[in-house]
């Protein structure tokens, strides 16, 4: 099903509406069916059908066909393998290309326990938009096994052989031919094949199923390759001895981020985050960090970014060794020279002087302080908009729809509470915000923004923060307010407390 | 050779240099339509507060015609999100970078910076107190970038800093002003307009259209109390 997932994934994030999925190898014969999802297996489509067949079972409009492409998938998977790296050092690709072995030994404790480890690594798959079915067992034979043929999504397994023995001969990794000959004779399940003698299996089914079988049960060793992660470029300078000097400091830090260029270069990378660390005598090393909005392996760039940081380190009794890590890389194109401009590489450095602008912005105040929007599918006004770092990768492009209705050009961050005479549900008559007394000569409302109900009240955190939180789970009528002097105020009631604030402007 | 001569001739050079375009220093017609409002160079706007409504248009009309980053600078600059989306186009809420420089100091490198950046098509920015020396600087910035152009500066200053001395080229002035409908109004005067040779029409009637989620802002002329005249108009400065 993983190549089912990438096609749904690709869909969600398109917002396409869900499809039956029919991948499809095509030969000399014809179309025939590679892999199909769960709602078309409904429909009675199985692999090796021709596309015509597969078709006439399905409604005309929802199906959604594409080639079958196993290199793509294996790519893919190959790369869920790194990301899942973060999980445990030893993660390998199933040789059937639709599973990842993950080797958890160890590592519970980093995360608190087997269970906590299990629900993390479903819950950040799941995030990805794969679903997950999840099997820890003592052996990988076993884990296999139940992950595809156990009836629950996530199992956590201690005695393999009562886990297995329910089922099916298939579950062993073993070819069909055994498991027809097997089915030949009566034996269905696991259970049933190891009540068989087991000097007579390998001469009657090949030494293949017996292997199998104990591979599962841990009476046979099994080895598999582990990915191997691309290594960060690094690069480092010893010193004969320790060196107080900031001029070597700089010289040195220089030709080392030439030599990182130089790596990054060969591999058609940028870097996103550096960190150097300076090794000093008799001290703990020091360490100053950048972080880049985009790639770049710009050397003079890097300096003027790392220049500030390096001339603030405590060189103590002196450096012994410099070292300059590309924590995070991302892929930076080589691009073909051209005499003439064309949009695309006008584009390019568009792209690359805004990137150099953020992060010489971003390194001096911060990167919290440099944002972009994000929209937040919500109705309460100051939720509706989210600032996140403009260092941050830019979310995929589903976001959230935008209402087009009357909204003030200033949106306070927090109501503010306002004196008025009104006489509820009309609209003040007068109010007073700031010290400055307003006298209504138009409204326009009530507009009602309610509470989201499907959404869970927050408790606990400050008094403000908790009074904010009732203001928000309740009712507001928003009202539009001109003065006298023709300013425009955008207020509300609260309907909870029958109280007045002042939300908005316009300016 | 006599005087005369030599007079003659010095004014057809003077002649021939004032017909030439090139060296002309008065700028092109300032517009309320914003489409020409001029790139690479310091445009302040005066207002009791920061005129959003009006410089987020002015925006808008710059990401139009040149496209491009649009970079915020200060807090009382940053409009609500919702004035950046025109119906469903979210062009200008996606181009805008929000910068929120901690003190006064940094602030204003930001915006040095910010205009010095060939990528960046408009810079807001706020500009309160900046004093004569800053604004120079500000004005050289955006000069330095003109090679692609030039970003589009609009500093926003309170109505108290129009006293204060200032290199900008033009200055204007927003204050409310009553609207008979829901839709909310401003009145802008075009203070300066550095190599205006006169002023005749200097004072609009801004309308905000919120109905279509949108910024549309329709230009009155006031020329008088009968003016009726609801084309967008040209401030000629020329």
């Amino acid at each position: 099903m993983w190549s089912v997932d990438l096609i749904r994934r690709r869909q969600n994030r398109s917002c396409c509406k869900p499809h039956s999925v029919l991948l499809i190898n095509t030969n000399g014969h014809g179309q025939f069916i590679a892999r199909c999802c769960e709602r078309a297996m409904t429909a009675g489509v199985r692999t090796d059908m021709t596309l015509a067949h597969a078709r006439a079972l399905l409604p005309i409009d929802q199906v959604h066909i594409e080639e079958y492409d196993p290199q793509r998938d294996h790519d893919a998977l190959l790369a869920l393998a790194h990301w899942a790296i973060r999980f445990s050092p030893i993660v390998a690709v199933d040789p059937a290309d639709d599973g990842l072995m993950v080797d958890i030994t160890g590592c519970q404790r980093v995360f608190n326990g087997e269970r906590t480890l299990i629900n993390r690594l479903i819950s950040a798959v799941n995030k990805l938009g794969f679903h997950v079915r999840v099997a820890s067992a003592p052996t990988y034979g076993c884990a296999w096994a139940v992950a595809r043929y156990g009836h629950d999504d996530q199992s956590e397994i201690h005695d393999e052989q009562s886990a297995i023995e329910p089922l099916p001969i298939a579950a062993l990794r073993v070819d069909n031919d055994i498991i027809e000959s097997l089915n030949e004779v009566g034996v269905q399940t696991i259970g049933q094949l190891v009540q068989l003698p087991r000097q007579q299996l390998p001469s009657r089914f090949g030494d293949d199923l017996l292997l199998r079988l104990d591979q599962a049960l841990g009476l046979a060793m099994e080895q598999f390759e582990p990915i191997r992660p691309n290594p960060k470029p690094r690069v480092e300078r010893v010193f004969a001895g320790p060196t107080k000097q900031f001029e070597a400091i700089h010289i040195t830090v220089q030709q080392l981020l030439t030599q990182l260029a130089t790596q990054l270069h060969a591999r058609e990378s940028g870097v996103r985050k550096l960190k150097a660390t300076f090794e000093r005598v008799d001290a703990p090393p020091e360490g100053v960090t950048i972080s880049l909005s985009r790639p770049s392996r710009d050397v003079k760039h890097l300096w003027s970014l790392l220049f500030p940081k390096v001339e603030q380190v405590n060189l103590g009794y002196g450096v012994e060794r410099v070292e300059l890590h590309a924590a995070s890389i991302g892929r930076l194109q080589h691009t073909q020279t051209a005499h003439w401009r064309s949009e695309q590489t006008k584009q390019a450095e568009i792209e690359r002087e805004l990137g150099q602008l953020l992060d010489t912005i971003a390194s001096r105040i911060g990167a919290d302080h440099v944002t972009r929007v994000d929209v937040n599918e919500t109705y309460i006004p100051e939720r509706a908009f989210e600032h996140r770092s403009a260092l941050q990768p830019a979310p995929p492009s589903d976001t959230p729809g935008i209402t087009c209705i009357d909204r003030p050009s200033v949106l306070l961050a927090h109501p503010e509470p306002v004196h008025v005479i009104a006489q509820p549900p009309h609209h003040p008559h007068w109010l007073r915000w700031r010290g400055d007394e307003h006298r209504i000569v138009k409204a326009f409302g009530p507009e009602r923004i309610d509470n989201e109900w499907w959404r869970e009240e927050r408790h606990g955190g400050t008094k403000a923060r908790r009074h904010e939180e009732e203001i928000v789970m309740s009712g507001r009528d928003y009202f539009k307010l001109q003065d006298g002097r023709g300013q425009w105020m955008w207020v509300f009631r609260d309907s909870r407390s029958e109280k007045w604030f002042v939300h908005g402007q316009w300016t | 050779m006599p005087h005369s001569k030599v007079l003659d001739q010095l004014r057809e050079m003077i002649d021939a240099a004032e017909s030439n375009p090139s060296h002309n220093n008065q700028l092109p017609p300032v517009d309320l339509n914003w489409t020409t409002l001029s790139r690479g160079v310091i445009h302040e706007w005066f207002g009791k507060q920061a005129p959003l409504s009006i410089l987020t248009h002015a925006a808008w009309e710059s990401g139009q015609a040149g496209g491009g980053p649009v970079v915020w600078i200060g807090k009382k600059c940053w409009p609500h999100a919702h004035l950046l989306v025109r119906e469903t186009d979210r062009h200008l809420l996606n181009c805008s970078i929000f910068v929120d420089p901690p003190d006064d100091q940094t602030r204003l490198w930001s915006i040095d910076l910010a205009l010095r950046c060939k990528a960046v098509a408009a810079v807001i920015a706020d500009g309160s107190g900046l004093d004569m020396p800053s604004t120079r600087r500000l004005q050289l910035a955006v000069e330095s970038s003109t090679s692609g152009g030039g970003a589009l500066a609009l500093i926003a200053r309170p109505i108290r800093d129009l006293k204060r001395l200032s290199a900008a080229v033009t200055r204007w002035r927003v204050e409310a002003e009553p609207s008979p409908n829901d839709r909310p109004r401003w009145k802008v005067e075009c203070v300066r307009a550095k190599g205006a040779s006169h002023l005749d029409l200097n004072q609009w009637i801004v309308e905000l259209d919120c109905g279509k989620g949108a910024q549309l802002v329709s230009a009155h002329v006031v020329g008088g109390p009968d003016s009726k005249t609801t084309e967008p108009l040209v401030l000629q400065t020329a």
